[in-house]
C-alpha cells in the first residue's frame, strides 16, 4: 500500500516539479532545484486532491523529505 | 548555450501598456513597498518572453506545449543569465541568477489533443459572438478567500496593443517571435494580474497547449482573441488558485492552465492584538523610548507594547506618517505618547539633527529597521547585490545607533533585532546572515564599551508584510508575542538603572525564550547571561 502511495506521489511530484524524486522517499528540497515553497504548495494541493485528504499544517511548509508526505497521506487515508 | 539579459523598468512599463497587465506590483513603488519584494518586480511573463527570444523563431513556432515555472521574482535592472538546453523533443530555457533558477520555460513538441469531454470546456456560440473590443480593466480586481470560490464562468475578448508589443519585442531581441505565443502569454499575464486572483496575485505556473484550428472568422489575427475561463479552483489553506481557460486566436486554440497564489497580506499589529500578549502596566511610565522602523511589522508591535507599559515612544520612520497617525488613533487616550520623526534612519546626520530638535534623553533604543530580503545565492554574479544589501542592512542599525549614542542615558537599554537565521542559515540568504552577524557584532561592542543593557533578539520566522511567504502565517511567530517579550525585558532592564554593575551586558533572546509565555520577571539565572 505504501509503495502504491509513493508511486502516485512520485508522479504528482514529477508533474509539479518537472522531475522524478531523485532519492525516492528520502528526497529533500535541497536535492531538487525546482522544489521551492511555491512548488511545494502546488504539490500539497495535488496530493490532497488526488487522495481526498487534508495534510497536517506543518507539511504546508517546504523542508521535510518526500517520505513525510507519503506517511501523512497514509495516516489520513489508510487505504492509500 | 548561455547569454545575459537585463530587463529594465521601461520594458516593464511598455509590457504593461501593451498587454494591459497593470498590476501595481509591477508599476507602483508605493504599493510594492508593502510587499515582501520591496520594489516593483518584472512581469513573470515578460521575463519568460525575454527567455524565449533566445530560441530560433521557426523552431519555437513548432512547439505545441509550453510550460513556464516561476520560482523567484525577477527584478528590473538586474543581470540574469539565460541558459538554453535543447533536446530532440523539448527545449528548456532557464533564467538564472548565479546558479539559482528564477524561472524555467519548457517547450515541447508533443501534440496535445484537446478533449472537451475531459476539460469541461466547450466552444459556445455566445463566446464566438463576444465583442472583440472588450476594454482592459484599468484597476486590478481585488479578490479574497470569500469571493474567489464563488466566481463563475467568465468569457470575453482580449487584444494586445500590437504596435507597443512589437516595439518592446524589438528592444528585447524578439522581433521574430511567433506572435500567437506572445498573445496567449500576454493574456495569461493580464488575466492573472488584473482579474483572477488580480491585485494580490503571485504567478506560479503557466501551461499552454496549442492546437492549430481552421481560421476563425471572428478573430482576425494573432493579436486578438476570445477567451473562456472556467470557475477557478481555490485551495483555501494555501491560497493556491488554479485557472483553466481556452483562448481562441485566428488560427490557434490554446488551452491554458494558470496556477497562482492569492498573496495573504500580513495584518498590522494593533493595540488589541498586542494586548492579547501583554497586560497594561505603568512599568515604563516617564521612560522615553526610540523605535527605529516603528511604524510597521515588528517595530510597530514593539511601539504599541511599550506604550502599553506606559512609555513615551518616538517612532522614526521614512515615509509612514499615515501609519503613525493610525497608531495614535488606535492607542486612544495613550495616543499622545506616540511621537514621530520622518527621517531615513540610514542617514545618521539627518537623524541626529532631527533628535536635536526634540531635545531628549533616551531610556531605550530599539533598532527594528531592516531592508527587504532578496533571495541571492552565494555566487560570483551576486557579489554586488549581496554587498549592497549588507551595507544597507548594517547601516540601518549602525547609523541610528551612532546618531542616538550621545542621547542614551547611562543604564539605557539597546535592543538589536537579529534572527534565528544566524543559527540555521537559509541557503539563499548568505547576505542576510552576514548582515545579522555584523549587527550582533556591533551590539556586543556597544555592550562592552558603553554603560547600556544590550538585548540581541533572535526571533524565528515572522509574518510581516516584508517577510510574508506563500504560506502566510503558517509556521511563523506572531510579532506581538515577540514585541511583548521585548517590552517586558526593557521594563526589567529599566528597573536595574540604579545598579551600574548590571549594565555592560549583552543578553541574547532566542526563539526558545520567545515561544514561552511572557515572563513577569526574569529568572535570576538568565538575567545576566553574558554573550
Amino acid at each position: 500500500m505504501k509503495e502504491n502511495a509513493m508511486n502516485r506521489i512520485s508522479e504528482l511530484f514529477a508533474s509539479v516539479v518537472g522531475m522524478e524524486p531523485p532519492r525516492g522517499e528520502d528526497t529533500l528540497p535541497d536535492d531538487v532545484r525546482g522544489w521551492d515553497s511555491l512548488a511545494h504548495i502546488r504539490l500539497v494541493h495535488a496530493i490532497e486532491r488526488e487522495f481526498g485528504c487534508e495534510l497536517p499544517e506543518g507539511l504546508l511548509l517546504v523542508g521535510k523529505p518526500l517520505g513525510d508526505l507519503v506517511a501523512a497521506v497514509q495516516d489520513s487515508a489508510p487505504g492509500a | 548555450m548561455n547569454s545575459g539579459v537585463v530587463i529594465r523598468k521601461s520594458h516593464v512599463a511598455q509590457f504593461a501598456a501593451a498587454c494591459g497587465d497593470r498590476n501595481p506590483l509591477h508599476l507602483n513603488s508605493r504599493y510594492s513597498r508593502t510587499t515582501p519584494f520591496g520594489q516593483p518586480v518584472v512581469h513573470g511573463v515578460l521575463a519568460a518572453i525575454a527567455c524565449l527570444t533566445r530560441l530560433d523563431a521557426s523552431a519555437l513556432a513548432q512547439f505545441q506545449e509550453l510550460r513556464l515555472d516561476f520560482h523567484h521574482p525577477v527584478l528590473p535592472a538586474t543581470a540574469y543569465k539565460i541558459q538554453v538546453e535543447a533536446e530532440e523533443q523539448k527545449t528548456a530555457v532557464r533564467l538564472l541568477l548565479g546558479d539559482m533558477v528564477v524561472l524555467s520555460a519548457i517547450c515541447a513538441k508533443r501534440v496535445s489533443v484537446v478533449d472537451s469531454r475531459t476539460s469541461g470546456q466547450t466552444w459556445t456560440a455566445d463566446l464566438l459572438h463576444a465583442d472583440l473590443r472588450d476594454p482592459w480593466r484599468s484597476k486590478a480586481r481585488t479578490l479574497d478567500a470569500g469571493t474567489l470560490p464563488i466566481l463563475g464562468l467568465e468569457h470575453g475578448s482580449y487584444g494586445v496593443d500590437v504596435c507597443r508589443m512589437r516595439t518592446l519585442l524589438e528592444q528585447i531581441g524578439g522581433e521574430s517571435m511567433p506572435f500567437h505565443i506572445v498573445s496567449v502569454l500576454s493574456w495569461a499575464s493580464y488575466w492573472t494580474g488584473m482579474h483572477t486572483p488580480g491585485r494580490d496575485a503571485l504567478l506560479g505556473q503557466v501551461v499552454v497547449r496549442l492546437n492549430r484550428i481552421a481560421a476563425s472568422p471572428t478573430c482576425a489575427d494573432s493579436a486578438h482573441s476570445l477567451y473562456r475561463v472556467e470557475p477557478p479552483s481555490f485551495h483555501r489553506r494555501t491560497g493556491l488558485v488554479t485557472i483553466e481557460a481556452r483562448v481562441l486566436l485566428s488560427e490557434w486554440a490554446a488551452d491554458i492552465t494558470v496556477e497562482s497564489l492569492l498573496r495573504q497580506r500580513a495584518p498590522q499589529a494593533t493595540c488589541e492584538s498586542v494586548a492579547r500578549h501583554l497586560s497594561p502596566s505603568d512599568e515604563l511610565v516617564n521612560k522615553f523610548m526610540v523605535v527605529i522602523g516603528g511604524s510597521r511589522g515588528l517595530g510597530r508591535a514593539i511601539t504599541l507594547a511599550l506604550v502599553q507599559l506606559g512609555a513615551t515612544v518616538l517612532v522614526v520612520h521614512r515615509r509612514s506618517l499615515e501609519r503613525v497617525t493610525e497608531m495614535r488613533h488606535d492607542a486612544g487616550q495613550n495616543g499622545h505618547r506616540i511621537l514621530s520623526v520622518a527621517c531615513d534612519a540610514a542617514d545618521g546626520a539627518a537623524l541626529y539633527a532631527a533628535l536635536d530638535a526634540q531635545a531628549i534623553a533616551i531610556d531605550g533604543l530599539i533598532l527594528a529597521a531592516a531592508p527587504v530580503i532578496p533571495s541571492l545565492p552565494f555566487h560570483l554574479s551576486t557579489i554586488n547585490p549581496s554587498l549592497r544589501y549588507l551595507e544597507r542592512a548594517v547601516r540601518l542599525v549602525w547609523a541610528p545607533l551612532a546618531a542616538c549614542a550621545s542621547r542614551l542615558k547611562d543604564g539605557a537599554t539597546l535592543v538589536v533585532l537579529s534572527s534565528e537565521a544566524v543559527e540555521e542559515p537559509p541557503v539563499l540568504w548568505p547576505h542576510y546572515v552576514s548582515a545579522k552577524m555584523a549587527i550582533e557584532g556591533l551590539a556586543r561592542h556597544a555592550a562592552k564599551q558603553r554603560p547600556w543593557h544590550v538585548i540581541i533578539v533572535r526571533p524565528s520566522r515572522l509574518w510581516t508584510e516584508l517577510t510574508s511567504g506563500p504560506t502566510g502565517a503558517i509556521g511563523t511567530t506572531p510579532v506581538e508575542l515577540i514585541a511583548s517579550h521585548i517590552a517586558s525585558r526593557l521594563a526589567t532592564c529599566q528597573s536595574w538603572n540604579g545598579n551600574a554593575s548590571l549594565a555592560r551586558q549583552a543578553t541574547v533572546l532566542s526563539t526558545s525564550d520567545i515561544s514561552s509565555p511572557v515572563p513577569l520577571l526574569l529568572r535570576k539565572d538568565e538575567e545576566h547571561a553574558e554573550y
